[in-house]
C-alpha cells in the first residue's frame, strides 16, 4: 500500500485514537495517537502492515513525556514505508503499556526509555536496567529537559 | 545447579567492554544474558547542546569503523527535518563513501573473525588488502578514519575528476583477493568445521527481534535498507541483495563475503557515472519540524531521528546502531553451543558498542552472585 492508503486505512483501524497525521515525504510518514491504542498500533504493525520496530525514542517534552515508536512497514514496489507514531503522557502518569510481547524486539527500546526520561513501560517482562549504571542513583533521569 | 561463567568487562572477541553470563551445563550453554550498561557516553544529551553543525563532528566519532555512516544519517534525518534538498554529486559523494567504508568493515569483521578462529595467517592477509581501502578513503577525503566529508545540505570536499581511473583501477585489483578469501572460508576444511552449524540464529527468531544487517540476511530475513528506504544515489545504481537461509556463522560470512562484490560493483558505477554539479545545498532558515534518516551501515540498519524547534540546536536526537538490536540476538545464539563458540559467536554478529556492567563474582558453592560496584571493587582492593 501506499502512504495514503496508509493514511486511510489508519483512519479506519484506530478511529478517534487516531488524533494528527501527515505524509512529510515519500515513505515517511508521522502520525500522533492516543497513547491506550499503542498496544492496537503494535498488532497492526505485526499483523497487517508486515512491519517491525527499528528503535523508540523518549522525549521529555514539559508537561508531557512523550515516547516515539519508529517503524518500518512494507509500502508499494518492495520497498519500505517508515512509520513513526508518537505518544504521549502526562508527566505525572509517566505510564504506557507495553508492546513487547507483541514485538520481542521493543524490549530494550523500552528499557531504555525507562532509564533515559522515566517513563513507566507497564507490563514489560524484564524491566531491569538498560545503559544506565547499577550504582547510578534512583529517580534520576539523564534525558529529562524541563 | 548449572555452571555460571561472567564473561568480561574485557571481551575475548572484541577489545570492547561488555559483561555476558553463561550458564553452563558440562560445556554446552543453556542460558546467556547480556549486561550492556558499562559505559554509557551520553552523546544524545550532549548533541542537545550543540548546533546543528557541531553535532556533526560529535556524531562522526560515535564509532570509528562507520565515521561515514552516523554523520550522513544525522545528516539526512536534518535535512529531511529542515525541508534541504541534497545536490545530486553530494548523493553520489556520499554512496561512495559508504560503501568503500562498507569494503573496509567487511574486510575488518573477516580479520577478526580469523582471528577469533586461531587463523591469524588470514587476520593479517585481510588486513594487508583493508589497508588499501583505508588509502582509497585517504585520497577522497584526507582521512584515514573520522572523514569529515558531511555538513547538513551536502559534502564538504569533492572527487577531483583525475583521481577516479586511479579508485577504479584500485577496486579492479580487489576482486581476485575477494575470490581468494571467498574460497578459503569456504572450502578450507578446518573452517567449515568451526563455522558450520553453529552459532545458529533461525528466521522466526530473527523475525522477532527485528534484527537487522548481515546477521539477517544470513538468517534468511531479507531486509535491506539500501533496496528498501533508497537514500543518497542508491536509487540509481544496481545492486543484488544475498540472503541465505542456514543461519549460522558460516552464512554470516558468506553474506558479508558476496556483499564485498556487491560494494565493489556499486562503486564503479557510480564513480562512472557521477554527475556535474554543486555539493552543498543552500540553507536560508531553520523551520519546526522532525526528519528519520534510515542508512544500511556494514552491520546493519542505523536509525537517525531529528526533532528541530526552530533554533541552531536539535531539541531531541535519536541514535540506533545496529548492533542495538544484533547483540539480544546472541542470546538465541549461544545456547545450545559449547563454550569454545563463544568468541566466534559473538565476534559473527560483527558487534561494535561501548558499554558493559561492573565485576560479577559468583560463588559456585553458596550458588550466589552478586555485582560490585566501582566503589566496593576500591575499597576492597584498592
Amino acid at each position: 500500500m501506499d502512504e495514503n492508503q496508509l493514511i486511510e486505512d489508519l483512519e479506519e483501524e484506530l478511529g478517534r485514537a487516531l488524533l494528527e497525521h501527515y505524509i512529510q515525504r515519500k515513505r515517511r510518514v508521522f502520525i500522533r495517537i492516543n497513547k491506550d491504542a499503542n498496544r492496537k498500533m503494535a498488532r497492526l504493525i505485526k499483523e497487517k502492515y508486515n512491519g517491525f520496530i527499528c528503535v523508540m525514542t523518549s522525549v521529555d517534552a514539559g508537561d508531557d513525556l512523550e515516547l516515539v515508536y519508529h517503524f518500518a512497514i512494507e509500502g508499494e514496489e518492495g520497498r519500505q514505508i517508515n512509520l513513526n507514531v508518537t505518544v504521549s503522557t502526562p508527566k505525572n502518569i509517566p505510564e504506557i503499556k507495553t508492546i513487547t510481547d507483541i514485538i520481542p524486539g521493543s524490549a530494550y527500546p523500552e528499557r531504555e526509555a525507562q532509564d533515559m526520561v522515566g517513563l513507566k513501560i507497564i507490563g514489560l517482562p524484564d524491566p531491569s536496567r538498560l545503559f544506565l549504571a547499577d550504582d547510578w542513583p534512583e529517580g534520576v533521569y539523564p534525558m529529562r529537559k524541563y | 545447579m548449572a555452571l555460571k561463567i561472567p564473561i568480561g568487562p574485557q571481551h575475548p572477541a572484541l577489545k570492547e567492554p561488555t559483561n555476558f553470563s553463561v550458564e553452563l551445563d558440562g560445556e554446552e550453554i543453556v542460558d546467556a544474558y547480556v549486561k550492556p550498561n558499562y559505559n554509557h557516553r551520553g552523546m544524545e544529551r550532549l548533541a542537545e547542546e550543540k548546533t546543528y553543525p557541531q553535532v556533526l563532528v560529535l556524531y562522526e566519532r560515535i564509532c570509528g569503523i562507520c565515521s561515514q555512516i552516523h554523520p550522513q544519517c544525522f545528516a539526512q534525518a536534518t535535512e529531511d527535518a529542515l525541508g534541504i534538498e541534497v545536490p545530486e554529486r553530494a548523493n553520489y559523494i556520499r554512496t561512495i563513501m559508504c560503501e568503500l567504508e562498507r569494503v573496509h568493515s567487511h574486510l575488518l569483521w573477516a580479520g577478526v573473525g580469523a582471528h577469533e578462529l586461531g587463523f591469524d595467517t588470514g587476520l593479517m592477509y585481510l588486513w594487508r588488502d583493508r589497508e588499501a581501502v583505508m588509502d582509497i578513503l585517504e585520497m577522497i577525503s584526507g582521512n584515514r578514519v573520522n572523514y569529515k566529508m558531511n555538513t547538513i545540505g551536502g559534502v564538504r570536499r569533492d572527487i577531483d575528476e583525475r583521481k577516479i581511473p586511479m579508485l577504479l583501477e584500485a577496486l579492479d585489483a580487489y576482486v581476485p583477493q575477494v575470490d581468494l578469501y571467498a574460497n578459503a572460508f569456504t572450502k578450507d576444511p578446518t573452517l567449515r568445521a568451526r563455522l558450520e552449524g553453529s552459532g545458529i540464529l533461525t528466521r522466526k527468531e530473527a523475525d522477532e527481534l527485528c534484527v537487522a544487517g548481515p546477521t539477517a540476511r544470513a538468517s534468511g530475513r531479507d531486509v535491506e535498507v539500501r533496496r528498501d528506504d533508497p537514500y543518497a544515489a542508491y536509487e540509481e545504481v544496481d545492486f543484488e541483495v544475498p540472503v541465505v537461509d542456514d543461519g549460522d556463522i558460516m552464512a554470516r560470512a558468506v553474506v558479508r563475503l558476496l556483499e564485498l562484490y556487491q560494494s565493489i560493483n556499486i562503486l564503479k558505477q557510480a564513480l562512472k557515472n557521477i554527475p556535474e554539479g554543486p555539493i552543498q545545498a543552500d540553507i536560508d532558515e531553520i523551520p519546526e519540524g522532525e526528519g528519520v534518516g534510515r542508512i544500511e551501515a556494514p552491520r546493519g540498519e542505523v536509525i537517525h531521528y531529528v526533532r528541530s524547534d526552530g533554533s541552531w540546536y536539535p531539541e531531541r536526537t535519536k541514535v540506533r546502531a545496529p548492533s542495538y538490536v544484533n547483540i539480544p540476538a546472541l542470546i538465541p545464539m549461544l545456547i545450545g553451543d559449547t563454550v569454545a563458540e563463544i568468541p566466534i559467536t559473538v565476534a559473527s554478529i560483527d558487534p561494535c558498542w561501548s558499554c558493559t556492567a561492573r565485576v560479577a563474582i559468583v560463588d559456585t558453592n553458596k550458588k550466589t552472585e552478586k555485582i560490585m560496584t566501582f566503589e566496593e571493587i576500591r575499597s576492597h582492593y584498592g
